[in-house]
């Protein structure tokens, strides 16, 4: 595939995949460090450390799971194409 | 090769493996090929969600708009059953425009090595817009909530409260200026201010050691368990009330980190 195109597209994806995985990440860490008592309007201490791990895991799954789909594109891919070639057209 | 296009991705996610396969829309080849403009692909991208606790089935469905195209060679998968071989050409104009979608060349542009570095804005991501904070901020943030200004904080404060309670209980529980010939003599002034000052530098001493090392121990257990709760007092009271009673013996140090645990829990449990 056209590198160019592939750039355009991803550019044009870019924007709703970053406002979804940001939309996901802080949901499931506020879920995970936050929990519903609210008596004072500031991060404490144990709240923002577990925030940051939350999100420096969450990156780092992200990118892992990321590269591992690829990949599997990529041996999919040739398997796909094996097969076109192979049954000829 | 027209016909469906299977489409199996693959996702490993830590020890489950879940299997897609997406079925496109069928095109029969009798049908009118300049019609076949909504010819649209669905992928799958999975963005990564908790699986055990949030979302279960956090599926993302992305639609290719640029894919309104109408020569799509399919190519169809071998590995899948039920491809149904179609007979007939693809479709008039494929000779110039790539007509297979290669998912692993997007994705190194979106998720891989070949991806935009761009600083993240929370207002362009769904964020409320907030003024970025500049370094110093930040670095004055962070040493005001670090371990080591807070437990310097609880021992200035200590002493402080230390010597005024220092002072305030030589007033009432007054030793000084005893003679043993003369029991009623009244101490003089500058006996009682001595006393006095002698009293306080040393509670202020103790109220500030407990203090900072109660305040420290509170700090580092809350940052190792990452929950901010009454557990972590209780910990850091029995751990401060341990080290000063074992001075004088293993059960002196059990009884102080009970003692102390407990007046922690009382505190905490008035405090919230």
């Amino acid at each position: 595939m056209d590198p160019m195109k592939a750039q355009q597209l991803a550019a044009e994806l870019e924007v709703e995949m970053m406002a979804d995985m940001y939309n996901r990440m802080t949901n499931a860490c506020h879920r995970k460090c936050v929990p519903p008592h609210y008596k004072e309007p500031e991060l404490t201490k144990g709240e923002s450390v577990c925030l940051d791990r939350c999100v420096a895991k969450y990156l780092d799954l992200h990118e892992k799971l990321g590269r591992k789909l690829t990949e599997l594109s990529v041996q999919d891919e040739e398997m796909m194409r094996k097969a076109a070639v192979g049954s000829g057209h | 090769m027209e016909g469906k296009m299977l489409f199996k991705i693959i996702y490993f996610f830590k020890k489950e493996a879940f299997l897609f396969s997406f079925n496109h829309v069928h095109i029969s080849p009798l049908s009118d090929i300049k019609n076949v403009t909504n010819l649209q692909q669905l992928v799958l991208v999975r963005t990564f969600t908790e699986s055990t606790v949030i979302d279960k089935h956090g599926w993302h469905y992305e639609r290719f708009k640029a894919l309104s195209l109408t020569n799509m060679a399919a190519t169809t998968s071998a590995s899948n059953a039920a491809v149904s071989d179609s007979q007939g050409p693809a479709s008039p104009g494929s000779s110039a425009d790539n007509p297979t979608i290669q998912y692993s060349v997007i994705l190194d542009h979106l998720i891989g090595d070949k991806r935009p570095i761009k600083d993240p804005n929370p207002a362009v991501l769904g964020g409320l817009p907030v003024p970025p904070k500049s370094n110093e901020q930040k670095m004055i943030e962070r040493g005001m909530e670090s371990c080591a200004f807070k437990s310097v904080l609880a021992c200035v404060g200590g002493f402080v409260l230390g010597g005024a309670f220092g002072i305030f209980t030589a007033g009432i529980d007054t030793n000084v200026g005893f003679d043993p010939k003369d029991p009623l003599r009244t101490p003089t002034a500058r006996e009682v201010l001595k006393d006095m000052g002698q009293r306080g530098m040393s509670y202020a001493k103790n109220f500030a050691i407990v203090g900072a090392m109660f305040s420290c121990t509170e700090c580092i257990i809350e940052s190792h368990r990452g929950k901010s709760d009454w557990k972590n007092a209780v910990y850091s009271g029995c751990v401060t009330g341990g080290a000063i009673g074992f001075r004088a013996g293993l059960k002196a140090g059990v009884l102080g980190c009970g003692g102390f645990a407990a007046f922690s829990a009382a505190i905490e449990y008035y405090l919230r």
